[in-house]
Parts: C-alpha cells; structure tokens; sequence
C-alpha cells in the first residue's frame, strides 16, 4: 500500500496488513485542524495505491469516522471503485486516434491512392 | 460537528480485502476496532512441546484501538504438555517483538495432564504499535506447574498361599511371597506371630521363609498366623497366613514278604492290602507301613508306604466291610506314598472315647484324644481327662463346643465324631448342642444317635433365631447362631431341672422349610431317645422355623428329590420368644425398612397347634421392655417349678435387643435384603437345591417363581451382599437388562446383560435376612422390571412390602385358609394364556373371568378373576399360580388336579362356561369364538354406547331386563341372572353381556351427568345381538340468574304468583346465565304479545378458554322484523337489538356445528319457520357457556321471574333457556 496523496489539512498515513496479527492494512487521515466537515461537504485529494491480487475489480471498501478516542462515530463504505486506466493504455489510444488523424489530414492534402 | 470531535477526527479506510498485500489468509470483512470478534483467529503454530509444558500456539479473541496506529489484542493460549502431569500451571510471557508492550501476559490453568493440549479460559492481553509488525517469534514464554505425583499405596499382600502342609511336632517351611501394594513403599521387614495360646512360636527371614514346628494347641485351633509387614513409610501391613496343621498317626508297621498274590494289614483290621504280584514268585519284600494323618476337623488321608516291586499292584481294602476301595498305582520307588482321603468314615471305623468337662470348655476332642491325655481349657479352669476305649484310638469329625456351667464333671461319649451323646455324671441333664448346619449335602448324622438318653423330665429343644452369615459379621467363621449368645443360662437352668436340652444350632441361611426338616428330624430322634414328648422354645425365626416344623411343612432332602418331614405329634409344647408370627412390619422411613413382627403377634393363636400347646412370650416387638424372666416365665407350661425365672441370665444377642429397646430407639432389627438369583428353570418349580449356586446364595427365605407374580418394585441392598449381587452379574451376562441408574456403578455388569444364557425362562429369588447386633447398612433400591428373555415384565413384590413378610406369612398362615396373606412363598407357576374372538375377529376389551375348581369334585377354589381383553389382539394372560397360592399351599395336590374355567363377563357366577381345561404350568386356550358361545340358547350381545356427539361413551351403566318399557325403578334393581344384567361401557364405550334369554329388553343407560336414558323395545336375538345406543345430551344449567334496573315496583295486577309490576327509571336487563359442557345447542325461547319497541337481545358466548382471541373478532347480526342486525359490541361478546318486533313465540337457536362453527337462527312463530339464519363469523372455539338476556326501556311492566310483560310497548315474554341435542339446520 502506497500513499499517493493527501489533502492539505489533513495528516495521512498507511498501515501495512499485519498476518501475525490477522489484522488488515488501511489508511488513516487525521483532519489537523479548521472546521472539518459539514453536512454535505466533502474532501478530495486522498490517493492510494495499492496492489489488488483478487479477480475482477476490488469491491468497496470499509471505512470509519472515530473520534479522539477511537470511538466510532459512523461507519460505511466506499463507492464502487471506478478503475483507473493504465497509462500504456491510455496512449496507445491517443496514439491511434492522432496516427488517424494525421493519415486524415495527410489523405486531404493527396489524394490516397486508395480512392483510385 | 462539535470541535472537541474536529480535531481529532479520523477517517480511517480500512483495506482488509486487501489482505492478499500482507500476504495472509485474513477473513474478507475487517473486524470493526473495539468489537470482539466472533471468532478467534488461529496464529501460526508456535510448536510442538519438546518434554514440558510450554505454549505452542495463540489464537486472537478481540483487538481494540488504543491510540492512532496502537492496538490491544486479546489472545487465548493453547498449552500443550509433553511431560509428567502438572497443577496449578502457570504460562508467564516474559519477552515480546519490538513495538510490543505485555498488558497481561500470565496465563493460569489448575491443572495439564500429561499428553494434553488445552486452551484455557485464562488470556493474555498485547499492545503492539502497527506501525512495526508483529514479531511472533519474539514471544518468549515461562511456563511452570507442580508436578502430580501419584498417592503413596499403603499395604501389603501374599503374592501365593503356602506350600505343604503343616504336621503336628514336625518342622514345617515354607516360602512367603509378600507384595507392597506400592513400589515406592516397599517391604522392609517381616515379622510373624502365632495368636494361638500355647501354640509354637514361628520364625521367619527377611526372604519370606517360614520355619515353624505346630504344637498340640496349633493342631487343635490355630487356622492362620499373623504376619506383620514392615513397610518403608507409613504403617506396617498385617496378613494373615493360613495354614493347616495335621497330624499323623503310625498305624501299623510291618516287614512284609509276600510271594505272589496275597494280602496284609493292620492288626486292628481297619486296612487290607491286596498284593496282586503280576511276576509270579517275584517276592514282594521290605517294609510297609500305614500312617494317618488328621485334619483338625477329623477328617484323615491315610498313607500306606510300600517296598519296590515294579511287577506288584497293590489294592488297598478297607477292611472288614471294604468301603470305599481303591487302587494304588504300582510304586515306581522304595518309598512310595500314595494318598487317599476318606471325609466319613465307615462302620469298621468306629471307635468309642470317653472324657470329661467341666465349665466353659470349648475344645476340639478329637483333636487331642489319645490315652491319658489331660487337657486344660482357655481360662486356665477346665480340665478334661479322659480315656480311650478299645484300641485306643479316637476321632472326632466335629468341633464340639461345651456350654455349660456346671463345675461337677460328667462325662460324654464320642461315636464316629458323626454324633454326639453327653451323659452327665451327676444329677443335672445333659446339655447336646445338635450342629443342624445340614443340608442335603451333609447327613445331619449328629442327630442319628443310636444310644437312649436317660431322663427325669421332659427334653427341651432350643431353637435360636436368625443368625447374620459372616459376610455380615466380618470376622466370623460360623454361620449358626445359639449358643449361650442366645440362652444364656437358659440351658443350665433347664438341665439343672433334670430336663435334657437339645439346641439346635441351624442356619439361618438356609430355606425355612428345609430348617423345619431338620427340626422335625431332631425332634422325632429326641424323642425316641427320651421315650417323652419334647417341648421346644424358640427365638424369633426360629419361631417361624418351629411353627413350619409343626406344621408338617419341613422337607428332606434324599438323594433324589425332596420329600416332607413331619415331626409326627412329637411336639408337646411351642413356647416362642418374640416371633414375628404375623410378619415383618414393614416401615420404609425406616433404615433398613423393617422393625419387627406386627402388632398381633403376641395374641396370635396359630390354628395349626392343634393338640400342641402354643405360647408367645413377648409382643409383636419382641420384647417390648418385658424382661426375659418375664417372659421365661411361660416356661412354667413345661414344667411348674420353672416360675420366678427373673434371675436367668438372658444371652448376649437377646440382651442387645432387649437394651436397644428399652433405650429408647425403637426396636430396629437392621434387615437387609437382597436379591439373588437361581438358575432354576421355569418349568421347575420344586425345590432344587442340588443347585449349590441356588443354595448358597440363600434361596431359602422367598422362593418366588417369578413368572407367579405382578411386575412392581422392590427394594434391595446392593452391596450388603457383594456376594449375591456378583452373581447377579454372573448370571446376568444375561439375565436382567435394566436397571435403575442409580448405582449404576454397581449394577454396570447387569445393566449390560443381554438375554438369558440358554434362552430358557428363570425366576429369580428374593433373599431377606438380617444382621442382628450389626450397624445398620445404608440401604439403596433398584429396580427389577424386564424379562428379556420373553419380553414380559416380571418383578417380584407389590411395591411396599418386604418378601420377609411374605415368607413368614406363608407357611404360618396360608394353612388357616385366609385370603388375607399373600402367599407367594411357593407359589405354583401356572400361566393361562389365549385369545377372545368373535366371529373370527379379536374381541378386543371383552371382559372375561378365569376361575380355578378343583377337577374331582369341581369344587371352586378361588374367586372369579376378571380380566379384560386386549384392545388390540384380544389376548389375555392371567398368571393363575397365585389363585393357588392361598388354597393349595399343604393340601399335597397338583397342578393337574385343578381346572380352569374361562368364562366371558365379568365376574358373573352363573354366566356360560366357554372353556374348561386342565391347569399346567401353561394352559393355552388358544383362539376362544365368544360368537359361537350359545349353548343352551343363552345370547351373548356386546354393543356400544355414543354421546349425543357420537363419540364412544364411557361409564354409561346399562341395565337390561327382559320385558318392554319396564319402569326405571324396576331397572335399577336388578340381578345378574340369564333375563337381567348389569353391565358397563369401557374406555371405548363398549359393552357385553353374556348369557341372555332372547327376547325384548328394556335398557336403561346411566351416567353421572346425563339425562338417564330408557330404551324399552330392545330385541335380542341369535341375530341381535349387536346393540348400539345414544345417549342423551346434558340439560342446560341455569348457573345463575341476573336483575337489574334503577327501579321496579309491584304493578297493580300483582300477585305473587306472576309478580306483575311496573319498571321505571332507567332501562333493565334480565339474564341467565347458562352452562354447557359444550355438546349441545342453545334455544331461547320467547314471546311477544305486542310489538315491542327497543327490546334488546342479546347473547354473549364464553367459548373455550383455549381461543381467547375468539373473542371482539365476532360480527354480529340483525334482527329486524325479519333479523338480527349488528348493533352494539363491547368487545366481550355480542349484542342484538330487536325493533318492531311481530307479536308472537319465538325461537332463537345457537348450534356449535364443531370448533369455530356457531349458528345462529330465529324462528317464528314456529320451530319450523326460519326467519333468518346465519353464522357467526370468527368464533373460533366450542361454545361453552351463554350469557342470554332481554333489557328493555323505562316504564314497561315486567315480570320478575324473567317473564317480561309490558303495558306500552313491549308484550308478555315467556323467556326460557333450554339445550337441545342433534343438528339443528
């Protein structure tokens, strides 16, 4: 597990899964200071990479609101994870569209000598 | 969001699907921080034990957060130890990984066996900073425990019996193998002693070898010498060595040379021996010499030494009468020794010795018989000195105990030491103690004495009473009783008198009736020996055993069966001593459930004595605080001088009684009971007792043929007599497959039995004896109730009374020809079995009487038992022996010679006979057609009987005489003759009545409850004969009767009889409370001259408390005119209102259909015109009771009597409640 990033106001940091303790990894961010959340406000900008070695996509995940005491104020989970192309793909993409668009526009200046 | 919670709030994104990161095996869905979780989570193994107990695994219970990235685990431990057993263990966690600090880290445990790997309830509790991981290998753990260390055994035991036997005056070694009972308490020393007075002192080395040379005292009572183990800890073990000494006797010696055949013996005759010399005139020469050598009982094998002669045979006769022969083996060296045992000896044995006693001797005579010989007794005050007859030889079979006072010598007279004679040599009579420990292996030969004893008065006999085997008495060795812990001084009183007195000293342990045999035997010999009649006083059993004696019920073994001993008029007198001649009382709070005889036993006249004169001294208590010269008193009936017997010195045993019941405490004759069992076959019902098993185990005081009786309980002693009950298991390895639980530990091996060992049928026996003097025994019940053998259940006793009771009562009483007692001592075994059908079909419930008559004479012997078919197969069993039981008992019949008759009914004397056979052990009438029972032109009609409901009615009374329409009265008077009966329904409303004249009958049904009900045309025919009735439904019950109104006056037409008056004020309401019992319906009746304006009716059912919800569920219905319409509900029933109702009689009618079905109707003007109708929907249970009424407005004149009358409005009503049975719609 990898912290990629974390907003401002807030201190993230990441346990490993322990398995001589049976115990799962997870991220923790700690809001340092201002007035945190309101209703219907949100934050952004946490970003976790992290191996999954499962089939198909990672389903949600669980998570937790506690207060100084660790005491569990709400609890929930995570929206389905939308996955994130990856990169090589994403320009092989661009890559095609761009090699189109260029045989397009090379095509309009002389005629192919397909259309013959 | 309050600022105390913004500063430190948390988001924490727990990734436990994200385990395979860590590369664990994690479950799925995280554990949320702070909740245990369910299941525990298993770490890796931290190993095997390697000798000691050590923790070889942790399994995580909870975790909970402490501070950001610090966890508190909670682990169980799992122990494992490879070692010695330990307690109070203790698990200390003493080293832990980095970023691991210990909370709790000692775990407890009480105790880890060896080999054991346990998980404790005790855990320890870690917290470790996740930003490290966690080292499990890190854990470092001391664990500790006492070792267990086994009990230290005390004791010792002889690991073999001695070798050889021990001789008189000769030196005897042998080696003793002694065991501690525990390795670690090992022997450490030896040391023996012999307790006899004046007998050798032994001598024994730390090896075990015992060197000893006997004396004359060894020979005569030592039986064991006491040997002290010294152990290495704790107290020494004492054993006791047995041992025999014998001694031996030269009886003749001789140089022998015989050529050929020949023979040679003794001088005195007593030995011949035949020399068969297969070599012709090879001499058999040398010497040959005869030794006996005696066991202190007398018995003797002899020994006949021989010179070499591989060609000779020997046959050794006993001369003159040659008894018994044997033959020797032809000796194979110079110095053979061939033995022979003799137990009896035969009439060429026959020697005379003559001595003399003197106060308190006990000594074995015989022992010590030889010429001149003087002994001194063990008070250093006896001495005995006698001389031998003819050739001086003497032997005595017995141990002869002298109980006497007396100082003056006399003299006695020993013969064959099979019998026994005491002449005394002074005034005094003598005093015979008759050893009557006989049985039919032993010939009772003591009291076959040939020589007459000379007498001034009457021979008394004394006859103690029961006497405990050893098994209760640790340390006995004898199993008869009497003696001077019985009568004291008795016997020298009576011999000082010049009576001669024989006590008889029996055991107890055998049968009653064989102890009377026994008796009668003396008694007869006695008085043959004293040409006089005998008195005979008895203790307690010994009562019992006197009276069965007298009774003609002794019996005998000889050789081949039993046969009955009688004691022919012998008897002059019976004077007993607190016997329970009526039977043990049973108290069950009591320890050992019995106390003594029951309260009429001290006024009880024995019809039996006849011409004997009967006395009971003492009360049903035994003693009841009397004194024994009280009662010895009684005495005075044998001889007249024997008054004023204050000063007699009663017998130890009597005077513990005695004590105990004064003191105080009741009379508590601790008895026990117990069970035992014989292997005596069902079809054998005559005393076996060839049977040693039977025998010893005591079949004597109940012989109960098993099979005889009902199945019920008893109670028993289950470990009084280890003995009995270890061959319970013996014989169990099949007999008995159920028990109690309750000492299951006992009862393991029988519990576990499965099926007899032959699969033949047994009955088993009940013993009860008692332990008089001993501490009571905690006494624990069982229970006997299968047979699996056949699948019937057999048992012994009706719960509550203890088989001494019915012993006891038996042989005393079954001969007065009284029903009262059970007599189930000798039962006969006889089952009547078969199957009552009709018309081929299995008669099921038919009542039906089995009676036994005798076959000669066809005379009744027994009442009528009435037994009742099986539902199911028509089967019936009837255990007919205890019919017999009462009557037979002494009447010397068979089985053969009775009958049994089988009639159908129940009970009736004069009903037809349907079978008639012979009684036998078993008597199978096999299929018995009661349809085919006409003989004579008798009917037989069964039927049934239904309620209104037409379910099968029990208990309905018939009654049925001959005629039509007889009056009830009539009927209710009836007899049971062929042209009336009475008869009864059974649980499934059936009913029979055998032998009856055809013809029309009046039936008359009665029931608790129910209207009586007369059928008056009944016809019975050959062809009906199958009779069904109904009766009628119960009446409604006016439980109870309601007015109520603000205000009623008498109007001015009252009178008292209609109770006419004005009601004014407010509105009134008068209801009847009615009570069904559910089975009928509910009419109300009214009239209504006029329209009547505002009249409510109204009904509200109390249906069955098993629907309450039935009720506030019901809609109701209108009448209006023309119907019932819904007007009010209160939620506890239902209202009607009647508007502008028509003039003239109605009818309202509820019919409970079945559960949940109520309808309703309104009829008028007639009970045939329906007005309306309809059901009330939701009822859901049986209309049980109503509460039905009228209320009407102010001003109207009404009757008080529930009669409603008005002058405006409302007409006269005629309000009546009524039931009714049947369908209504």
């Amino acid at each position: 597990m990898l912290l990629l990033g974390s907003p401002v106001a807030w201190d993230s940091l990441v346990i490993q899964p322990d398995a001589a303790l049976a115990s799962a990894g997870f991220l923790d961010a700690q809001l340092l200071s201002g007035a945190g959340l309101t209703s219907g406000q949100s934050a952004q900008g946490f970003s976790l990479q992290f191996s999954y070695l499962g089939q198909g996509r990672p389903p949600e995940l669980p998570f937790e609101i506690v207060d100084a005491n660790y005491q569990v104020l709400y609890s929930g989970i995570t929206s389905p994870v939308t996955p994130v192309p990856e990169p090589t793909g994403a320009a092989l993409l661009l890559l095609g569209l761009g090699s189109w668009v260029a045989l397009r526009r090379t095509q309009g200046a002389a005629p192919s000598p397909v259309a013959c | 969001m309050r600022p105390a919670l913004t500063k430190g709030l948390l988001v924490v994104l727990l990734i436990g699907s994200l385990a395979a990161c860590g590369g664990g095996d994690e479950p799925a869905a995280p554990e949320r921080a702070g909740v245990q979780a369910p299941t525990a989570h298993a770490l890796a193994a931290m190993g095997e034990p390697t000798g000691s107990a050590e923790v070889v695994g942790l399994s995580k219970l909870s975790e909970k957060r402490i501070a950001r990235t610090v966890y508190e685990y909670t682990f169980a431990v799992t122990l494992a130890n490879g070692g010695a057993p330990l307690k109070q263990v203790l698990a200390h966690l003493t080293k832990v990984g980095p970023g691991t600090t210990v909370v709790d880290g000692d775990v407890a445990l009480a105790e880890l066996a060896s080999g054991a790997r346990v998980s404790p309830a005790d855990t320890i509790t870690l917290r470790h900073d996740r930003a490290l991981p966690f080292d499990l290998s890190a854990l470092v753990w001391q664990v500790g425990g006492t070792p267990v260390v086994a009990a230290l055994l005390e004791g010792a035991q002889l690991a073999s019996t001695p070798k050889g036997q021990a001789l008189l005056g000769q030196r005897y070694r042998t080696s003793l193998a002694v065991l501690a009972n525990d390795k670690r308490n090992g022997v450490s020393g030896l040391q023996i002693e012999n307790t006899t007075a004046g007998g050798a002192v032994p001598t024994i080395d730390a090896q075990g070898l015992l060197d000893w040379t006997p004396t004359e005292a060894d020979f005569a009572t030592t039986r064991s010498l006491r040997l002290t183990v010294q152990l290495k800890l704790g107290a020494p073990a004492v054993l006791f060595v047995p041992v025999q000494v014998a001694k031996t006797r030269l009886v003749h010696e001789v140089n022998l040379q015989v050529t050929g055949a020949g023979t040679v013996g003794d001088p005195q005759g007593r030995y011949l021996i035949q020399v068969d010399a297969e070599t012709p005139g090879a001499p058999l020469q040398g010497s040959l010499s005869i030794h006996e050598t005696y066991n202190a009982d007398g018995s003797f094998v002899y020994a006949v030494r021989v010179p070499v002669n591989a060609g000779a045979k020997l046959t050794v006769l006993d001369a003159p009468n040659q008894l018994p022969a044997a033959m020797l083996a032809a000796p194979g060296n110079s110095a053979a020794s061939n033995r022979m045992k003799r137990q009896s000896a035969g009439p060429g044995l026959r020697r005379q010795a003559e001595a003399t006693a003197a106060d308190g001797l006990m000594q074995n005579i015989g022992a010590s018989l030889s010429p001149s010989t003087s002994l001194a007794g063990d008070d250093g005050n006896v001495a005995v000195a006698h001389t031998l007859k003819a050739d001086g030889t003497s032997r005595v079979s017995k141990e002869v105990e002298l109980v006497t006072t007396r100082s003056e010598p006399f003299t006695y007279k020993v013969i064959d030491g099979d019998q026994l004679e005491i002449r005394s040599a002074r005034a005094g009579a003598p005093v015979f103690q008759i050893d009557g420990n006989c049985n039919s292996a032993v010939s009772c030969a003591a009291i076959q004495s040939t020589d007459a004893v000379p007498v001034k008065r009457g021979p008394v006999i004394l006859i103690h009473g029961f006497t405990p085997r050893n098994v209760f008495t640790p340390g006995a060795t004898s199993v008869v009783g009497g003696g001077s812990g019985t009568w004291g001084s008795l016997a020298k009183v009576l011999s000082d008198r010049g009576h001669p007195v024989f006590e008889l000293r029996w055991d107890t342990y055998m049968r009653f009736e064989e102890s009377a045999g026994v008796l009668a035997r003396l008694s007869r010999r006695v008085a043959e020996l004293t040409g006089r009649r005998v008195s005979v006083v008895a203790h307690s059993f010994g009562g019992v055993v006197a009276h069965t004696a007298m009774m003609g019920k002794g019996i005998r073994y000889q050789g081949e069966g039993w046969a009955t001993v009688g004691v022919d008029g012998v008897f002059q007198r019976l004077i007993t001593l607190g016997s329970p001649l009526s039977g043990i009382r049973y108290v069950p709070s009591e320890s050992l459930g019995l106390t003594a005889g029951r309260d009429d036993d001290d006024v009880l006249s024995i019809t039996t004595c006849g011409a004997v004169t009967c006395f009971q001294a003492g009360s049903s208590d035994m003693w009841d605080g009397a004194e024994l010269g009280d009662m010895l008193n009684k005495l005075s009936a044998i001889d007249p001088a024997l008054t004023g017997m204050d000063g007699t010195r009663e017998g130890e045993t009597i005077r513990r009684l005695h004590q105990a019941w004064r003191s105080g405490n009741g009379h508590k004759v601790p008895f026990s009971t117990v069970v035992s069992l014989t292997r005596r076959p069902f079809d054998d019902y005559v005393p076996d007792l060839t049977n040693q098993t039977a025998y010893d185990l005591g079949d004597g005081l109940i012989s109960m043929m098993g099979e005889a009786v009902l199945p019920t309980d008893f109670s028993a002693t289950p470990f009084a007599n280890r003995e009995a009950l270890d061959i319970l298991g013996t014989l169990g390895s099949g007999f008995l497959q159920r028990l109690d639980q309750r000492h299951a530990a006992d009862m393991e091996r029988v519990t576990h039995a499965q099926g007899t060992p032959d699969q033949r049928e047994y009955y088993f026996a009940l013993r009860a004896s008692h332990s008089s003097g001993q501490a009571p025994a905690e006494i624990a019940s069982y229970r006997i109730a299968e047979y699996p053998a056949n699948g019937r259940v057999v048992a012994a006793l009706q719960s509550g009374d203890h088989p001494l009771k019915f012993f006891i009562e038996s042989p005393l009483h079954l001969a007065e020809a009284s029903t009262a007692y059970g007599g189930v001592a000798s039962t006969p075994q006889a089952q009547v079995r078969g199957r009552l059908t009709r018309y081929g079909a299995p008669a099921g419930g038919t009542a039906l009487s089995l009676q036994l008559e005798r076959r000669d004479t066809q005379a009744r012997v027994s009442d009528a038992v009435v037994l009742r078919a099986s539902y199911v197969s028509g089967g019936f069993v009837l255990e007919a022996g205890a019919l017999l039981a009462d009557w037979v008992h002494g009447q010397a019949l068979e089985l053969g010679d009775f009958a049994v008759v089988l009639r159908a009914g129940d009970g009736v004397s004069d009903a037809k006979v349907l079978a008639r056979k012979p009684l036998a052990a078993l008597v199978d009438f096999g299929d018995v057609d009661l349809s085919l029972a006409t003989a004579g032109g008798l009917i037989d009609v069964y039927g049934e009987v239904r309620d209104a409901q037409g379910r099968p009615l029990e208990g309905v009374r018939l009654a049925l005489m001959k005629g039509e329409n007889q009056s009830e009265l009539l009927l209710n008077r009836i007899d049971n003759t062929t042209s009336s009966r009475i008869t009864n329904t059974d649980a499934l409303g059936r009913f029979d009545a055998t032998g009856l004249q055809p013809g029309v009958y009046s039936v008359l049904l009665i029931k608790p409850g129910l209207p009586t009900k007369l059928y008056g045309q009944v016809k019975i025919s050959a062809i009906n004969r199958v009779l069904q009735f109904l009766m009628p439904a119960p009446h409604g019950v006016v439980a109870s009767q309601y007015w109520s109104g603000s205000a009623w006056q008498p109007g001015p037409a009252y009178d008292s009889v209609l109770k006419l008056g004005y009601h004014f004020g407010g509105p009134w309401t008068a209801m009847l409370n009615v009570r069904d019992v559910g089975v009928s319906n509910l009419i109300l009746e009214f009239d209504l001259e006029r329209g009547c304006q505002n009249l409510s009716l109204f009904l509200r059912t109390d249906e069955s408390a098993r629907y309450p919800q039935s009720r506030g569920t019901a809609t109701g219905y209108v009448f209006d005119g023309q119907g019932f319409f819904a007007t009010a509900f209160d939620g506890s029933g239902y209202s009607y209102q009647q508007k502008a109702t028509a003039q003239g009689h109605y009818y309202i009618k509820f019919s409970q259909a079945s559960e949940g079905e109520v309808y309703w109707a309104v009829l008028h003007p007639t009970p045939s015109d329906v007005l309306s109708k309809g059901k009330i929907v939701g009822s859901a249970g049986l209309l049980q009771s109503a509460l039905v009424g009228l209320s009407a407005t102010p001003g109207q004149l009404v009757h008080r009597n529930m009669e409603v009358r008005a002058e405006q409005g409302c007409s006269p009503v005629n309000f009546q409640v009524r039931h009714t049975s049947g369908t209504l719609f």
